[in-house]
């Protein structure tokens, strides 16, 4: 910037010296058209697969986000999803709608609604949250919850890619929720609610826009949210082996 | 490389203008001195003025950088035989020098040429001022106009 500043510093300058010449040489006028920032859109299907668990459970599984927006400021709307194919509901459906602004050189906030509307009741969350890269490339998104029952929650989602070679990629994936307060319709307990961990090895078919993977995945429930779901029936723990692909254009 | 048949007499640069070529690689943000060309002032130079330009690539991409309406001579030490080039490839991490006869008055794009990046901001009017036909300056040649990605 500086040069530039000095220039026109200078120009001035010298417009005042010599008003004469001025008149005959008046400073071109700067006519861009164009003082508008660039727009860019995106769609990312971070997972889109199948998954069968260790007791025979066949879901279909996506995590995505559409993004629409400037450096400074994107729209962006998240939604995943599992669909249980033999009952035919889903055990989770969850969309959010946020604003996103840069914070620092690689980090974001974020603050929006989520909106749960799975098999069973609804819930409707504020949301505020930071997500980019951190030291050692690992990709990090941390949010707090704030649901329309008064309650609280946290999610923390991690992502480490290793790059085996240009197009092998073993990617580990570690999902936190904690809940600040029990909210026993939707069965969670307060405390450490459930983990999922995830190990995808893809390969880059088609540029890095589609990279078909398989993997393995962990979900566990803990606490009292693990109780809850013993009441009900149903399982703490599974292992999936899974088969999707990455998406991103 | 060097230029087959000089096309300038060499002689000093009035002045040096320093354009460091920044960006974001992860947010895949560009800009030229950590300004983006919708928030900068465009660059003036006089008409008849010999500028040296000093770029450098704090970036992880090279940037073909492209002046129209006047010669880029890339300086590689030749002296008289420096090249004249339409566009100066800086590699990244490197510090590069061209100077320019100002010889074309009017408003001029200067910009990056992987068009994303021109688009993005890594983008500068340059506006050469006086010269014999100054009252007429050509305009509208300002190709990159931005918009969507």
């Amino acid at each position: 910037m500086s040069p530039v500043r000095s220039i026109i510093a200078v120009g001035l300058l010298g417009s005042l010296i010599f008003p004469a010449s001025v008149a005959a040489q008046e400073m071109i006028a700067d006519t861009s058209a164009r003082k508008q920032p660039l727009t860019s859109w995106g769609v990312q299907f971070e997972e889109l697969e199948y998954r069968y668990s260790d007791n025979d459970e066949e879901l279909a599984v996506w995590n995505a986000d559409f993004f629409y927006g400037t450096d400074e400021l994107k729209v962006r709307w998240l939604t995943k999803g599992e669909y249980a194919i033999d009952e035919q509901a889903y055990e989770g459906l969850e969309n959010q709608l946020v604003g996103q602004v840069p914070i620092s050189e690689f980090f974001d906030a974020k603050a929006g609604v989520r909106f749960d509307t799975p098999e069973g009741p609804d819930r409707t969350y504020a949301v505020l949250g930071v997500a980019g890269l951190a030291p050692q490339w690992f990709e990090i998104d941390a949010n707090l919850y704030l649901s329309d029952e008064g309650d609280t929650s946290a999610g923390l989602d991690a992502e480490y890619e290793l790059l085996l070679t240009n197009y092998w990629i073993l990617s580990a994936t570690f999902d936190a929720t904690v809940a600040f307060s029990e909210d026993r319709e939707i069965g969670v307990g307060k405390g450490l609610v459930s983990t999922e961990t995830g190990l995808r090895l893809s390969y880059d078919l088609v540029d890095r826009a589609f990279s078909p993977y398989v993997g393995v995945v962990h979900e566990r429930k803990y606490g009292d949210t693990a109780d809850f779901a013993e009441v009900e029936g149903g399982g703490t723990e599974d292992w999936f082996a899974v088969i999707g692909a990455r998406i991103a254009f | 490389m060097k230029a087959q048949d000089p096309r300038y007499e060499l002689r000093e640069p009035t002045r040096e203008i320093e354009l460091r070529l920044t960006g974001n690689m992860e947010r895949y943000m560009w800009s030229i001195n950590g300004v983006k060309y919708e928030d900068a002032d465009p660059i003036r130079l006089k008409y008849g003025e010999r500028v040296r330009f000093k770029f450098v690539n704090e970036t992880m991409m090279t940037h073909p950088m492209h002046l129209h309406g006047m010669w880029s001579i890339l300086d590689v030490g030749a002296g008289q035989w420096n090249p004249i080039k339409h566009t100066v490839s800086v590699q990244p991490g490197t510090t590069v020098y061209m100077e320019t006869e100002v010889d074309e008055p009017g408003q001029w794009a200067f910009h990056c040429h992987l068009s994303y990046h021109a688009a993005a901001g890594m983008f500068r009017k340059v506006i050469v001022e006086g010269g014999p036909d100054s009252t007429q300056a050509k305009t509208g040649v300002v190709t990159e106009e931005g918009g969507d990605a």
